[in-house]
Protein backbone atom coordinates (compact mmCIF):
# COMPACT_ATOMS: atom_id res chain seq x y z
CA UNK A 1 0.00 0.00 0.00
CA UNK A 2 1.45 3.38 -0.58
CA UNK A 3 -0.70 6.58 0.81
CA UNK A 4 -1.66 9.60 -1.17
CA UNK A 5 -1.33 13.05 -0.28
CA UNK A 6 -3.80 15.99 -1.84
CA UNK A 7 -2.99 19.40 -1.60
CA UNK A 8 -5.25 22.59 -2.57
CA UNK A 9 -7.09 22.68 -5.94
CA UNK A 10 -6.53 18.86 -5.81
CA UNK A 11 -8.77 18.25 -3.32
CA UNK A 12 -11.72 19.44 -4.68
CA UNK A 13 -10.81 15.81 -6.64
CA UNK A 14 -9.49 13.84 -4.28
CA UNK A 15 -9.66 13.14 -0.29
CA UNK A 16 -6.68 14.59 1.45
CA UNK A 17 -5.28 11.20 1.81
CA UNK A 18 -5.86 8.43 0.14
CA UNK A 19 -4.82 4.58 0.37
CA UNK A 20 -3.80 2.71 -2.83
CA UNK A 21 -3.67 -1.13 -2.21
CA UNK A 22 -2.21 -1.66 -6.09
CA UNK A 23 0.94 0.12 -5.98
CA UNK A 24 1.88 1.55 -9.56
CA UNK A 25 5.28 0.92 -10.87
CA UNK A 26 6.71 4.56 -10.74
CA UNK A 27 5.46 8.09 -10.46
CA UNK A 28 4.63 8.45 -13.67
CA UNK A 29 2.82 5.29 -13.88
CA UNK A 30 1.04 6.72 -10.59
CA UNK A 31 0.23 10.18 -12.48
CA UNK A 32 -1.92 8.54 -14.93
CA UNK A 33 -3.63 6.75 -12.84
CA UNK A 34 -4.96 9.77 -11.10
CA UNK A 35 -5.61 11.03 -14.43
CA UNK A 36 -7.84 8.13 -15.41
CA UNK A 37 -9.51 8.41 -12.04
CA UNK A 38 -10.13 11.90 -12.09
CA UNK A 39 -10.43 12.88 -15.88
CA UNK A 40 -11.59 16.65 -14.61
CA UNK A 41 -8.53 17.03 -12.90
CA UNK A 42 -6.28 16.05 -15.87
CA UNK A 43 -4.40 19.32 -16.56
CA UNK A 44 -3.95 19.89 -13.11
CA UNK A 45 -2.34 16.53 -12.62
CA UNK A 46 -0.24 17.43 -15.30
CA UNK A 47 1.10 20.53 -13.40
CA UNK A 48 1.94 18.89 -10.14
CA UNK A 49 5.22 17.64 -8.90
CA UNK A 50 5.16 14.44 -6.49
CA UNK A 51 7.30 13.98 -3.17
CA UNK A 52 8.17 10.75 -1.79
CA UNK A 53 9.37 10.92 2.06
CA UNK A 54 9.12 14.91 1.53
CA UNK A 55 11.56 15.00 -1.08
CA UNK A 56 10.89 16.11 -4.62
CA UNK A 57 11.49 12.71 -7.04
CA UNK A 58 11.58 12.42 -10.94
CA UNK A 59 9.11 10.47 -12.93
CA UNK A 60 10.95 7.47 -13.02
CA UNK A 61 10.94 7.16 -9.62
CA UNK A 62 9.92 3.79 -8.22
CA UNK A 63 7.13 3.47 -5.69
CA UNK A 64 7.68 0.90 -2.77
CA UNK A 65 5.23 -0.44 -0.30
CA UNK A 66 5.03 1.84 2.33
CA UNK A 67 6.24 5.24 0.65
CA UNK A 68 4.25 8.01 1.27
CA UNK A 69 3.46 10.43 -1.96
CA UNK A 70 2.82 14.25 -1.70
CA UNK A 71 1.10 15.01 -4.63
CA UNK A 72 1.93 18.78 -5.14
CA UNK A 73 0.01 21.76 -7.06
CA UNK A 74 1.88 24.47 -8.66
CA UNK A 75 2.91 26.96 -5.99
CA UNK A 76 0.99 29.89 -5.15
CA UNK A 77 2.32 30.98 -1.65
CA UNK A 78 2.70 34.89 -0.92
CA UNK B 1 7.13 23.45 16.28
CA UNK B 2 6.71 25.45 12.82
CA UNK B 3 9.43 28.40 12.46
CA UNK B 4 8.97 29.77 8.87
CA UNK B 5 4.96 28.92 9.19
CA UNK B 6 2.59 30.78 11.44
CA UNK B 7 -1.21 30.37 11.95
CA UNK B 8 -1.11 33.19 13.88
CA UNK B 9 -1.36 36.50 12.86
CA UNK B 10 2.23 37.93 11.85
CA UNK B 11 2.92 41.09 13.97
CA UNK B 12 5.02 42.89 11.50
CA UNK B 13 6.67 45.45 13.75
CA UNK B 14 7.87 43.06 16.64
CA UNK B 15 9.60 41.33 13.96
CA UNK B 16 11.07 44.75 12.75
CA UNK B 17 12.07 45.31 16.58
CA UNK B 18 14.15 42.25 16.20
CA UNK B 19 15.52 42.10 12.90
CA UNK B 20 19.13 44.25 13.25
CA UNK B 21 22.57 43.91 13.62
CA UNK B 22 25.50 45.67 14.28
CA UNK B 23 27.05 45.07 10.92
CA UNK B 24 23.95 45.20 8.89
CA UNK B 25 23.97 48.84 6.83
CA UNK B 26 20.93 47.73 5.00
CA UNK B 27 17.67 46.26 6.35
CA UNK B 28 14.76 45.61 4.05
CA UNK B 29 11.29 44.15 5.24
CA UNK B 30 8.97 42.76 2.72
CA UNK B 31 5.66 42.18 3.70
CA UNK B 32 2.85 40.65 1.47
CA UNK B 33 -0.53 41.71 2.38
CA UNK B 34 -3.82 40.77 1.60
CA UNK B 35 -5.50 43.20 -1.23
CA UNK B 36 -9.38 43.46 -1.31
CA UNK B 37 -9.51 42.80 -4.94
CA UNK B 38 -7.84 40.68 -7.78
CA UNK B 39 -8.78 41.13 -11.44
CA UNK B 40 -11.66 43.22 -10.73
CA UNK B 41 -13.26 40.75 -8.36
CA UNK B 42 -13.86 41.38 -4.55
CA UNK B 43 -11.92 39.48 -2.24
CA UNK B 44 -12.93 38.63 1.26
CA UNK B 45 -9.86 36.83 2.55
CA UNK B 46 -7.67 34.13 1.48
CA UNK B 47 -6.99 30.66 2.74
CA UNK B 48 -3.59 29.62 2.67
CA UNK B 49 -2.32 25.96 3.41
CA UNK B 50 1.42 24.37 2.85
CA UNK B 51 3.02 20.82 2.97
CA UNK B 52 4.19 21.59 6.00
CA UNK B 53 7.05 20.21 6.84
CA UNK B 54 8.57 20.07 2.86
CA UNK B 55 7.32 23.91 3.34
CA UNK B 56 9.86 24.49 6.54
CA UNK B 57 13.06 22.73 5.35
CA UNK B 58 12.45 24.37 2.05
CA UNK B 59 12.66 27.99 3.41
CA UNK B 60 15.30 27.25 6.21
CA UNK B 61 17.22 25.96 3.40
CA UNK B 62 16.57 28.92 0.71
CA UNK B 63 17.38 31.32 3.48
CA UNK B 64 20.52 29.33 4.52
CA UNK B 65 21.24 30.12 0.98
CA UNK B 66 20.79 33.25 0.40
CA UNK B 67 22.85 34.08 3.53
CA UNK B 68 25.84 32.63 2.03
CA UNK B 69 25.11 33.98 -1.74
CA UNK B 70 25.05 37.33 -0.18
CA UNK B 71 26.93 37.31 2.87
CA UNK B 72 23.71 38.47 5.30
CA UNK B 73 23.55 39.23 8.68
CA UNK B 74 19.94 38.60 8.63
CA UNK B 75 17.47 36.08 6.61
CA UNK B 76 14.11 35.50 8.00
CA UNK B 77 10.81 34.61 6.35
CA UNK B 78 7.57 33.64 7.93
CA UNK B 79 4.49 32.43 5.73
CA UNK B 80 0.65 33.12 7.52
CA UNK B 81 -1.23 29.62 7.08
CA UNK B 82 -4.98 29.47 7.78
CA UNK B 83 -7.85 32.14 6.78
CA UNK B 84 -5.94 36.23 6.41
CA UNK B 85 -7.79 39.01 6.42
CA UNK B 86 -7.84 41.80 3.85
CA UNK B 87 -4.52 44.42 4.93
CA UNK B 88 -3.13 41.66 7.13
CA UNK B 89 0.43 40.59 6.53
CA UNK B 90 0.65 36.44 4.45
CA UNK B 91 4.66 36.27 4.24
CA UNK B 92 7.25 38.57 6.08
CA UNK B 93 11.18 38.68 4.89
CA UNK B 94 13.57 40.11 6.18
CA UNK B 95 17.23 40.32 5.09
CA UNK B 96 19.95 42.48 6.33
CA UNK B 97 23.50 43.10 4.90
CA UNK B 98 26.29 45.46 5.14
CA UNK B 99 25.36 47.38 1.95
CA UNK B 100 21.48 47.91 0.20
CA UNK B 101 22.05 46.30 -2.65
CA UNK B 102 22.74 42.42 -1.35
CA UNK B 103 19.86 43.14 0.79
CA UNK B 104 17.46 44.44 -1.74
CA UNK B 105 18.36 41.58 -4.17
CA UNK B 106 18.68 39.03 -1.86
CA UNK B 107 15.31 39.71 -0.69
CA UNK B 108 13.47 39.83 -3.83
CA UNK B 109 15.50 36.85 -4.65
CA UNK B 110 13.91 34.72 -1.12
CA UNK B 111 10.24 36.03 -1.93
CA UNK B 112 10.24 34.66 -5.57
CA UNK B 113 11.15 31.33 -4.63
CA UNK B 114 8.95 31.27 -2.07
CA UNK B 115 6.02 32.16 -4.10
CA UNK B 116 7.38 30.06 -6.89
CA UNK B 117 8.69 26.84 -5.18
CA UNK B 118 7.55 26.42 -1.66
CA UNK B 119 4.78 24.28 -1.32
CA UNK B 120 1.94 26.90 -0.39
CA UNK B 121 -0.82 27.39 -1.68
CA UNK B 122 -3.62 30.18 -1.77
CA UNK B 123 -7.54 29.42 -1.51
CA UNK B 124 -9.12 33.36 -2.68
CA UNK B 125 -12.47 33.50 -1.37
CA UNK B 126 -14.59 36.43 -3.08
CA UNK B 127 -17.00 38.81 -1.95
CA UNK B 128 -20.01 37.06 -3.76
CA UNK B 129 -19.08 33.70 -2.19
CA UNK B 130 -17.26 31.73 -4.54
CA UNK B 131 -13.63 30.91 -4.08
CA UNK B 132 -10.98 30.14 -6.36
CA UNK B 133 -7.32 27.96 -5.44
CA UNK B 134 -4.69 29.81 -6.67
CA UNK B 135 -2.71 27.88 -9.50
CA UNK B 136 0.75 29.38 -10.81
CA UNK B 137 1.53 32.46 -9.47
CA UNK B 138 0.59 35.24 -11.12
CA UNK B 139 4.15 37.55 -10.99
CA UNK B 140 4.91 37.11 -14.53
CA UNK B 141 1.32 38.68 -15.95
CA UNK B 142 1.29 41.70 -12.65
CA UNK B 143 3.04 42.79 -9.72
CA UNK B 144 2.47 41.96 -6.31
Amino acid sequence: MVTLTFYAGLKDYFPADMNLGEIPSDIGSLRQYLRGQKPLASALLGQCRFAVDNTFVDEDHLLRQGDIVLVIPPSSGG
Amino acid sequence: MMTHLSTEKIDVMALWEHCHHVAAGGIVLFSGEVRNNHRGRNVSHLYYEAAEQMAEKMIADLLDEAKQRWELQIAYAVHRLGNVPVMETAVVVVTGAAHRKEAYEANQYIIDRIKHETPIWKCEYFADGQRIWGGHCSCHQEST
